[in-house]
């Protein structure tokens, strides 16, 4: 089913699980070495940079050529373009087809290219010829973007079949009565846990050994949107900006407390049980929604000093960050601290600290004091 | 790790029973390693505590309780050096590995109180009176200084923005297009003047052995920045654009051979992304002098096949550096 080399790509996954194992000591590097060379890669895959390289060139190359055809078709108006994009989807479809069978590429930026191209020229062309329902399009691009996983273990297009799923259920629940809609979000959070211990389960099925990155996707997808659905920002605005629920400016939303309840209580959820389980996709996802969960309050409670919200919790989490440190600097309860040096991971580190840390140009501008001097400021400024 | 991977190598004898009943007994008693996750809360705790305390003290600016904040903002930076100078290892050339992550974090934490401490003097007293370019270029050096005698790649940077935001440019990697304007004369000079620099100090970096691992970093600001200036330059003066357009295949090429040098695959696309708009840049410029709709053809056409040669030109300098 899939189109690249199985065999290399369970040799790929071998090859990961031997040298974080080498790398813990737990087998000499003499087996490493060894085993890197029984498992053969034949896989055309360079380095992430000329990958970028090759994406965006590929990409270039067939916009253009498209551009170039259009515009000797350019009379005969939007539907012979859409023809013409559905066409350019197919060749691009056959030309990486090719170029994984015959050149061996693997992540090499052109097959990436080349299968993003070919889904969207694709959909898009049919969008614009068959003129869908939200509905429909939905559907559309799930098949689409469902086949291209299973094909070619694309993440992106895994994250796509996943928000066009959850797309579908939204306008299907949305067309119809208000009770239809009321319940939405509960659907959207039974459906979205159901799809999480879905793919737990899939995990031990043999079949899916090479989806596991995708499974991942998925997962943590899901995790997301059982979250966001249950989000009273989120069900208050969508409520009121698609459902036209008539809400004065500042109104409480009925039944409000079930998603304060959500929004407060999910991510510890999701903290708890990964830290209870080990898993370390539930316990980034929850922490990444305890800070989404943060702002939401902030939103609708008003604090009178974000600043002084903002210093408190910088204190709090630099305390909790030398607790643990210290804490885990002999492993227990299965957790450790451990520092991993990456020469590669302190360059692009120092780029997000000189991003995120440095002042702002203010030079000879006496009366601008604060808006020179905190570059912080700027990205704390939705909290 | 999956276990069945190491089942099967060790069944077909790749690796020892010895190794294999190591990997077992790390896979019952699984670790772990919360790393990173600790490293985001030390980054976040940093990032909070110092932006926040930043508007405390600009918005209390006129009220008593400003004295409060400023001692505590004084107090933390203070501590933040002293917490690091006592425990950082013994200074050297060479590169020095931090004590832990947490000495790095608040290193940058004492950096960032101070260079608010330091406005804020600025702006109450005026310590530095009206020569305000000495109240940013004061900060630079204390950052400078921080950078190699602790030895952080985060402050480094954080000095050369702030030596750059001196002259009036802002080379923060998302800002720098934006928040220059780059049709100024005075900032397309300042850039070719500062980029030169930064690419000479990366060279005397690398060669004097003066900790050799900051070199990338002046590199990167240096290289972006000078060939960012130079287009800026060509696409002002496009009459003598060959001219600039010369300038920037020449350092593209001195650069083609550094990467080729350090196996820098990076470099390499850098080089080529600049040298790809210069030279596209130059050649849509002669087509349009015809100004007829063959150049529109003409145009798609040397897209089409310039960027099937730079896929090209990537493939075989990706196989030349690998095999190197």
């Amino acid at each position: 089913m899939i189109a690249y080399n199985n065999e290399w790509l369970k040799n790929i996954q071998a090859i990961e699980s031997v040298d974080a194992a080498g790398k813990e000591r737990l087998i000499t590097p003499e087996e490493t070495q060894a085993i890197r060379q029984k498992l053969t890669i034949g896989f055309y895959t360079p380095n992430t940079f000329i990958r970028i390289g090759l994406f965006l060139l590929t990409l270039v190359i067939c916009l253009f050529s498209y551009g170039f055809i259009s515009l000797f078709v350019m009379a005969s108006l939007e539907k012979g373009l859409a023809a013409i994009a559905i066409f350019f989807g197919l060749v691009s479809y056959g030309a990486l087809e090719y170029l994984i069978r015959t050149k061996q590429h693997f992540k090499s930026g052109g097959d990436d290219a080349l299968l993003w191209l070919a889904a969207s020229f694709i959909s898009g062309g049919l969008y614009i010829l068959t003129d869908p329902t939200p509905l429909q399009n939905c559907l559309l691009i799930l098949v689409i973007a469902v086949g291209a996983t299973l094909r070619f273990t694309d993440r992106v297009m895994t994250a796509v079949a996943v928000l066009s799923f959850f797309g579908a259920i939204f306008y299907l629940f949305g067309s119809y009565g208000a009770f239809f809609r009321a319940i939405l979000p509960f659907v959207c959070m039974v459906v979205a846990l159901l799809l999480y211990f879905g793919t737990k389960r899939l995990r031990h099925v043999e079949a899916t050994k090479l989806y596991s990155a995708n499974l991942d996707v998925v997962a943590v997808l899901s995790l997301v949107i059982c979250y966001v659905a249950g989000n009273y920002f989120v069900v208050r605005e969508l409520s009121i900006g698609l459902f036209q629920l008539n809400l004065v400016e500042g109104a409480p939303l009925p039944f409000g407390w079930i998603f304060w309840t959500v929004t407060c209580m999910l991510p510890l959820i999701y903290l708890g049980v990964g830290i209870k389980q080990k898993d370390r996709l539930l316990i980034r996802t929850g922490l990444l929604l305890v800070a989404v969960s943060l702002v939401t309050l902030k939103y609708y409670l008003f604090i009178a000093s974000v600043e002084v919200l903002i210093t408190l919790l910088g204190l709090l989490l630099l305390a909790t960050a030398y607790g643990l440190i210290k804490f885990l600097s002999t492993p227990r309860f299965g957790f450790v601290y451990k520092e991993t040096e990456e020469e590669e991971g302190a360059q692009l580190e120092s780029l997000v600290i000189a991003e995120t840390f440095s002042p702002v140009v203010a030079p000879a501008d006496p009366a601008r004091f604060g808006g020179g001097n905190f570059g912080g400021a700027g990205s704390s400024g939705e909290f | 790790m999956e276990m069945k991977h190491f089942h099967r190598l060790h069944e077909e004898g790749a690796i020892s029973t010895a190794s294999y009943e190591k990997i077992l007994a790390a896979g019952n008693s699984r670790q772990l390693s919360v790393h990173w996750e600790l490293k985001t809360l030390l980054y976040l705790g940093v990032l909070l505590l110092s932006s926040g305390l930043g508007i405390l003290v600009y918005k209390n600016i006129d009220t008593i309780g400003h004295q409060v904040i400023l001692l505590f903002l004084a107090l933390v930076c203070a501590g933040s050096f002293y917490y690091c100078n006592r425990n950082k290892k013994p200074f050297s050339f060479a590169k020095v590995s931090s004590p832990n992550a947490w000495f790095d974090y608040i290193l940058l934490l004492g950096c960032c109180t101070f260079i608010t401490f330091v406005a804020y003097l600025q702006f109450q007293y005026q310590v530095f009176g009206n020569r305000y370019g000495l109240a940013t270029f004061f900060p630079t050096i204390i950052l400078f200084f921080s950078a190699y005698y602790f030895d952080h790649l985060g402050v480094l940077s954080m000095a050369v923005t702030s030596f750059a935001g001196w002259l009036g440019l802002t080379i923060t990697p998302l800002h720098v297009l934006e928040a220059n304007d780059f049709n100024n004369l005075r900032i397309i000079y300042t850039g070719l003047f500062l980029g030169s620099l930064l690419l000479l100090v990366a060279w005397l970096t690398a060669k004097r052995k003066f900790k050799a691992h900051f070199e990338f970093t002046y590199t990167n600001f240096g290289l972006h920045l000078l060939l960012i200036s130079c287009l800026a330059a060509m696409f002002y003066y496009s009459g003598i654009s060959l001219v600039w357009f010369l300038l920037i295949a020449g350092i593209c090429y001195v650069y083609y051979l550094k990467a080729t040098r350090d196996k820098s695959f990076y470099l390499l696309l850098v080089i080529a992304f600049y040298a790809y708009i210069s030279f596209s840049y130059v050649f849509v410029q002669l087509i349009s002098l015809g100004g007829s709709d063959a150049g529109i053809y003409l145009g798609f056409l040397y897209f089409i096949g310039s960027a099937i040669g730079m896929l090209v030109f990537l493939i075989m300098s990706h196989k030349k550096l690998k095999a190197l």
